[in-house]
């Protein structure tokens, strides 16, 4: 598996584009506007796009879908059953997408949205927007993550091994072991869960 | 950026570069280690490799392409990144000591939990780099593009960001110890909840 990390001149946000080991196919997490730099990162590494994973259903996220549609036969998967009335898979939490060599696994991490997923994919997690380096969203209007949203992320992220690699959909990437010791969100962790 | 469990079966490592195991489940490290700088030393090009808790001191990188590499846990002293490229490598929780990183382009890079002191990154591009919790003394960042990179947790010390560009730098929950930003553009930086003492300038904490 081979990461491609570009960023969308226009919302500053991160496009993750995944291919194979030979670059033959590739997916992509949160397309975006579908930029021009994202389009010739594709044809750079000669991958043919076959899936689309939307971490949630935002229009900073999916703005480029139909253009992506008109270039490329794509299936989209999201945790909901509509954008933009294109045919979407809807996935839940444990399910596997598979394309080729590559798994990706789903896990529902309601923090921020209530269609939020983050997508594990060998030692890769890709959180989208529910988690940035050294912050934590939250559904709440201050912004101030509650007991729920800790509990998932201890389940579902803090849980993993130190080694995985965190690719948020904004800012740099990060690791499960330095996001434990330094996000000042989780500092309080286990004051809250346990 | 495909890398293998170790084989020892209680293990949660990857194994290393090429290799069945992790470095520390290794038998003969030491030819392990000098098969890896041998490797090093004679590519230019050094994408897709685990080299965690290999180290590196006084290593030459200069002028080389690294990218989506693993450096964790290393011991960098004294090594070279002048004119380095380095796109999504990981230098978290590594020992940076007297290293040089002047004139080097980074884009998405970790030094999370990195210890740097007497670093230099003289017009560097750190572009979106991660320094949560990194404790940082007496390095130099001067003419250094530092923006959208984060240093939360962060402990900074004695250190100078001089005509640096801090455009949303995010400084949170960082203790700023005798720092000099003259010239940066510290007004488009993030600063909250930052313990600031002996600072050129006085920084308010403020939300953009």
């Amino acid at each position: 598996m081979k990461v491609f990390t570009t960023i969308n001149p226009d919302t500053i946000l991160n496009i993750y584009l995944i291919t194979d080991n030979e670059q033959k196919y590739g997916v992509i997490i949160d397309p975006g506007s579908f930029s021009l730099n994202v389009y010739k990162l594709i044809q750079q590494t000669g991958a043919e796009l076959k899936k689309i994973i939307i971490t949630h259903n935002d229009i900073e996220n999916t703005s480029g879908i139909s253009l992506i549609k008109k270039i490329y036969d794509v299936e989209i998967f999201a945790n909901c059953s509509d954008i933009f009335d294109f045919p979407i898979t809807e996935i839940s939490h444990g399910e596997i997408i598979k394309e080729g060599d590559l798994t990706f696994k789903i896990l529902e991490t309601p923090v921020n949205h209530y269609d939020s997923i983050s997508i594990l994919a060998e030692d890769t997690l890709f959180v989208g927007d529910i988690l940035q380096s050294g912050i934590l969203n939250s559904f709440r209007k201050n912004q101030c993550p509650g007991d729920y949203e800790f509990e998932i992320i201890q389940n579902n992220i803090l849980n993993l091994p130190d080694h995985i690699i965190i690719c948020p959909s904004k800012g740099p990437a990060s690791t499960v072991e330095i996001e434990r010791k330094f996000n000042p969100y989780f500092k309080n962790i286990s004051n809250v869960i346990q | 950026m495909t890398f293998l469990n170790c084989k020892i079966k209680s293990c949660t490592n990857k194994a290393i570069f090429f290799k069945d195991y992790c470095l520390e489940h290794t038998e003969d490290k030491e030819s392990l280690i000098k098969e890896i700088h041998d490797f090093v030393n004679s590519k230019s090009t050094i994408k897709g490799f685990n080299f965690t808790k290999v180290p590196f001191d006084g290593f030459d990188f200069s002028s080389k392409n690294i990218s989506y590499s693993i450096f964790s846990h290393c011991s960098m002293k004294k090594a070279k990144f002048v004119k380095t490229t380095m796109i999504s490598t990981f230098f978290d929780f590594t020992e940076l000591q007297e290293s040089d990183f002047s004139n080097s382009f980074s884009r998405f890079s970790v030094f999370g939990g990195a210890n740097l002191s007497n670093t230099n990154f003289y017009e560097a591009i750190m572009f979106s780099s991660n320094f949560l919790g990194a404790k940082i003394e007496n390095t130099i960042f001067k003419n250094t593009d530092l923006s959208y990179s984060r240093f939360i947790g962060s402990i900074i010390n004695n250190t100078s960001f001089n005509n640096c560009n801090l455009k949303k730098a995010f400084f949170q929950n960082s203790i700023l110890d005798d720092i000099s930003l003259k010239t940066s553009n510290y007004q488009d930086a993030i600063l909250l909840k930052c313990d600031n003492n002996k600072t050129d300038i006085i920084l308010e904490d403020y939300k953009p």
